[in-house]
This record gives C-alpha cells, structure tokens and sequence, in this order.
C-alpha cells in the first residue's frame, strides 16, 4: 500500500496520469485476485477498474482537464464551454462503482444536477449541455461584475444568480439574474427618494434585448457605476491600509456563521448611516414589540443609532 | 476552540477595542474579563475640574447571553460609590440606557461615557431623597427595579 500512495505522490507532482493508472490498475488487479476482504477493509481511497478506466479515456480524449483531490475519489474536471472561453470546474466524487456524484460545481441552481452518474463521461456530458444553455447567464453576470461595484455577494461567482449593485453609501441595487440571463427581482436596497424615483418611473421602460448593465444605466440616468470604497487612502493612514468591511451596528461583525448577507443600509434615516444585518435589526425589533412576531413579517420601530422610524421585513428579497 | 456565540463574539470585538482605545479616565481590567466575558470590572477616575476630582471608582458589567438586546447589568462596586443624586449608597444606578432606553447600538464605552458625563455634570455632591429606603427594599438587580426618573438635567 505504501508503494502504491508513493506513487501516487510522484506522479502528482509530475502530473503524469498514464504510470499513475497502470500502477492503480497493476495494484488493484493484483489485490482483487488474492484477497477480496482486504479490499473491502482500505476500500475508503480505492476505486474500481472501470473507474479507473474511465479517468483514462477522459484524459486521453484530451478535452477537458483532470484534477485528483485527496484521494482517486475525489475528482475535479475543467471543461470548457462551446466557445472555449469560459472553463468550469466540476468536482466529482466517487462514491461506489458506477455511482459517482457531484460535489460541487459553481453553476447556478445546482441542485439541478443532483443525481447519480455510472461515469465521469455522463457527468460532463450532462454539465456541457447545462453550460452552454446558461451562456447568456454568464455574460450578463461577467458584463455586471466588470462594470459595477458588487457589495453581495463578497465574493462573486457564477453560483450565485444575484448581485448587489453599490450606488451610494447608503443605496445598493439587487438584480436577480435568471439562467435565460434576464434580469428579474429588480429593487433598491436602502432608502434612498431619489433613487427610487428612477427606478419607479424607470423600471416600466426596461428592455430585455438589452443587456442589463445597460438598462440599469438608463433607468438610473447613469454615465458610469458608482465605485465603492473609491476615497484615495492618505498618507500616513497606513494603520487603516486593507478597506475595513462594513459591520453591524448590533453584532459588530461583518459576515456572520450562522446567518447569510452583510451588513446593509436599512435605515431609512439619510443621516445615520449606519448598517445593520437583517437578522439582527429584525431580531432588536420584534424584541422591542414584545416578542410577539410582526404582521406579514414585517417588523417596525426605532432605529437602535438614530432612534428615526425604521421597518425591516424578516426576509430578505 | 468551540464556536462563539453572538453575545461572546461581540463581547470579545467591544473588549478589544475598550483596550485598545480607552475613553480618558476609563480602564477595563482585560485578563479577567478575557477570562469570563459575561463579568467585567471597570475602573474609572473622577474627571479633573469635576466634584469627583482625584477620586477612583469601580464599575461592574454583568451581560447575559442575550446581549446586546439585553441591557448590561451596571453597579458601581468597591468601597467608594460615588455621592451622586443618581447612584444609590448600594452601588445602584438610576440611568435611563441602562433599563428603558437600552439599544443594542449602545457599548460599554458609551454606557461609560454616559456615567462619566453624569457624575461630571453634577453641581452638589448628595444622595438620591430616597436612598435609604430603596437600599432596604431593592432587588439585588438593579435591572429589576421600576425606576422612577426624578430629573433629566443630569
């Protein structure tokens, strides 16, 4: 066994699939014929013949790349999309002959492809065709995370279908991005008149064969996006150097472990400037209106820095 | 190390920045606060030019795991308490934040700040009328007491 993880360990380095294979496959072979318990027993980071025969083909075909994780188990493939410009990464994970399932995979409505795989050739197959019925998706979420400032997610990727547009300290807009690449769930974040404004008077003029960063830009009378963070750091403020992320004026923190979301500008107060997570803000609310949970989930009072008037639904949409 | 919770992690972020930035005259004694978060002492001197000149106090910060939705308990401990109209011989404080007008935007520094300001704005050094009565009859909780603001000038 040993021999055979030292192997494993060279060729990973050298990136040199065909020994690695024929040294599983000499193993393996070797293995089965004498003792079918002891496969049973180190079963945990082996895997079948046919398996394996696969990951060759695979490589072999040349058109997509092919990645081991900690174990022959767990498989990452890059494949890229009809037009070659966009590569995806698939991690596969094998779960028992001819059963291999996907483990993660930065696509949008992910559960879609929850089911069971016989080979690596199915997975990509099943992903290529998905991949390339979401081309319009990728480019208007490319085409908005190159021009705009994103707040939310902190770290965007093709698996999440929305965006958070910064506008002002205190206004972002959330765009939903439906698979077609239409924009969907259009509203303001922050309660700013003269943005909404725009978008009231806008949002009937929107035109879906145009790209949405360019209806956004219409609606809101925009030459450029907005930038965030875009105060030039000073001399000598070296101490303050990494932009600090926003927190919540409740927790003190920025992103929690048990909640989704950021901070965000709830109070309708243009003064406060003060952000609260969702949760937290509801949570202070329905607390001051005695525990009892709001009507339509929407909960009101004052704000726990300005004490202005402030509403905050339970659920983020 | 185990998950914290909410209150322990805004607890920890407030604790930091207490010592890391104290407000003048203001000083968290942070080995045992970092060792039990939910009880911190708080020693603070009386303002220079103020009644309280040259005096030291002490102040306790009691938090449940509800905080910051649940105000601090906040007594004043040792053997100098303050003479204030405010601050019962107990140690007790009659302060709207700390019951009544309580948010969670609200620290310890500005529950401090809130105590400085009110020992620092007053002009005669008494009791508050009813403090030998309260002292026999209160809860041990100063968060218990139904307290009845005698006057918003200080």
């Amino acid at each position: 066994m040993e021999e055979l993880i030292e192997a494993i360990h060279l060729t990973e380095q050298s990136q040199d699939y065909t020994s690695l294979l024929e040294n599983m496959n000499t193993y393996l072979s070797a293995v089965l014929e004498s003792n079918k318990r002891l496969t049973d027993s180190v079963s945990i980071s082996l895997v079948d013949k046919d398996f394996l025969q696969d990951i060759k083909d695979v490589v072999n075909s040349g058109a997509v790349g092919v990645y081991f994780g900690q174990s022959l188990r767990s498989i990452k493939v890059v494949i890229p999309d009809d037009f070659g410009l966009r590569y995806h990464e698939i991690f596969i994970q094998y779960e028992a002959p001819k059963k291999l399932i996907i483990r993660n995979v930065h696509l949008p409505n992910s559960s879609k492809l929850n089911s069971e795989y016989r080979s690596i050739h199915d997975v990509i197959e099943t992903c290529s065709k998905y991949i390339n019925e979401l081309t319009r998706y990728f480019d208007e979420l490319e085409h908005i995370d190159q021009f705009c400032s994103i707040m939310e997610p902190v770290n965007p990727s093709f698996k999440d279908d929305f965006r958070r547009i910064f506008f002002d300290d205190r206004t972002w807009l959330h765009v939903e991005v439906t698979p077609e690449g239409l924009a969907s769930n259009v509203h303001l974040v922050g309660h700013s008149t003269y943005w909404h404004n725009k978008l009231q008077s806008g949002l009937l003029t929107w035109d879906h064969d145009k790209r949405i960063v360019e209806n956004i830009m219409d609606i809101f009378d925009l030459g450029m996006f907005p930038q965030a963070n875009s105060q030039s750091k000073t001399e000598g403020d070296v101490e303050k150097q990494t932009e600090e992320p926003l927190v919540c004026g409740i927790c003190l923190c920025s992103e929690l472990p048990d909640a989704p979301g950021i901070p965000q500008p709830l109070c309708q107060n243009a003064i406060c400037g003060v952000h609260y997570h969702r949760s937290c803000l509801y949570q202070w609310l329905v607390a001051c209106a005695g525990s009892r949970p709001p009507a339509f989930g929407v909960a009101n009072g004052t704000c726990p820095t300005c004490l202005q008037p402030i509403i905050c639904s339970e659920k983020d949409n | 190390m185990a998950a914290m919770s909410p209150s322990e992690r805004r607890l920890q972020k407030e604790l930091m920045s207490l010592m890391k930035e104290p407000p003048p005259g203001v000083t968290v004694d942070g080995d045992q606060a970092s060792q039990n978060l939910t009880l911190w002492t708080v020693h603070m001197e009386g303002v220079p030019g103020t009644l309280y000149e040259g005096e030291k106090f002490v102040l306790q910060f009691k938090f449940t795991n509800k905080y910051p939705f649940d105000s601090p308990e906040v007594t004043f401990i040792g053997n100098n308490i303050p003479v204030h109209p405010h601050v019962y011989s107990n140690g007790h404080i009659c302060l709207s934040i700390l019951t009544d007008d309580w948010s969670p935007a609200l620290s310890v520094q500005s529950v401090c700040l809130s105590i400085v300001s009110m020992l620092s704005s007053c002009k005669e050094k008494k009791r508050p009328p009813d403090n030998s009565f309260y002292v026999k009859t209160c809860n041990k909780n100063p968060k218990k007491t139904k307290w009845w603001y005698h006057d918003d000038s200080v």
